[in-house]
């Protein structure tokens, strides 16, 4: 996807790539879903198509128009392992509208009556949308007699708990040791 | 005294527009000198406002705009709307938590006012 090779320059390039050009800075190009491609990478900052298309100002991606392959979408990886009676999920990357639905789908799959442990540790990023997987998560285990456990230590995931008072009532602890250990 | 500088990225209005529209964010504010837990607030309250944009709005694209001075910077996120879903209520109600001086602007941004000293 084109969004994927742009971003990736964004991310290879994130300490410089924002200039003060007082002009505008586009990524992707065209609507959403109007499933525009660009499979030589060519477009922005590529052939100078794009500051013709898009206007002034566009001097953001330069002249290069090398193909990293950093990542630019952080994906979200869920792993599972059993623990004696438990089922732990590995959980990393980020979770926001775009992989909330992933993570939401994976958990599903679990017997709601079962123990569970949600290991966050890797977890980058979560925002609201992923909150909301977790209390559905937690819903369905609280009426079903199940237990679920959320593993988060201090940091982007438990600020966004503690910001919205969800941490009071989840089963949370700050590692798996913990998690596992506990019930 | 008072020059600024203005940061614009403009995204198509899809979930995976959301981590582009935080690490422009991060940059941004980490170029500026910015303190890692300020950027952290900041790029959970741009993700709630960009997916308040995607939810809530039919507009085909979603942009970010940064604005810098010497006293430190604002970010809007558009289109903004009033939320009319309990998941959008809760999405401003975090991020006027993390930024009690959010405030909209015409023509239908959402404004984030951040406080930050720029060494």
């Amino acid at each position: 996807m084109v969004l994927q090779e742009r971003s990736a320059r964004l991310v290879d390039r994130e300490r410089h790539v924002v200039q003060p050009i007082d002009g505008e800075v586009l990524v992707g190009g065209g609507s959403a879903g109007d499933g525009s491609d660009d499979p030589d990478g060519a477009g922005l900052g590529g052939d100078g198509q794009s500051e013709e298309r898009f206007g002034h100002g566009l001097v953001y991606y330069g002249p290069s128009r090398t193909r990293d392959v950093t990542p630019m979408v952080q994906q979200l990886t869920i792993e599972e392992t059993t623990n004696g009676a438990t089922t732990v999920l590995d959980i990393a990357g980020e979770i926001d509208l775009a992989t909330a639905p992933q993570l939401n789908a994976r958990i599903e799959t679990i017997q709601p009556d079962a123990t569970v442990v949600l290991d966050m540790s890797g977890v980058t990023f979560m925002d609201s949308t992923g909150l909301r997987v977790l209390i559905g998560a937690h819903e369905r285990s609280k009426e079903a007699g199940g237990r679920l456990a959320v593993v988060a230590p201090e940091g982007p995931v438990t600020k966004l708990l503690s910001i919205t008072g969800v941490d009071a009532w989840l089963d949370l602890h700050d590692s798996l040791s913990s998690a596992t250990d506990d019930g | 005294m008072g020059e600024t500088s203005r940061y614009q990225l403009t995204l198509p209005a899809n979930p995976e527009s959301i981590s582009l529209a935080r690490l422009f964010t991060a940059t941004v504010l980490r170029t500026l000198g910015a303190e890692e837990a300020l950027v952290e607030d900041a790029k959970l309250a741009v993700s709630e406002l960009c997916s308040m944009a995607i939810v809530g709005s039919a507009d085909s694209e979603i942009q970010i705009t940064a604005t810098a001075s010497e006293t430190g910077a604002t970010i809007s996120v558009a289109p903004f709307s009033h939320p009319s879903t309990a998941e959008n209520v809760e999405r401003l109600d975090i991020v006027t938590a993390l930024f009690p001086s959010t405030r909209l602007d015409e023509p239908g941004a959402a404004v984030l006012g951040i406080d930050m000293a720029i060494p």
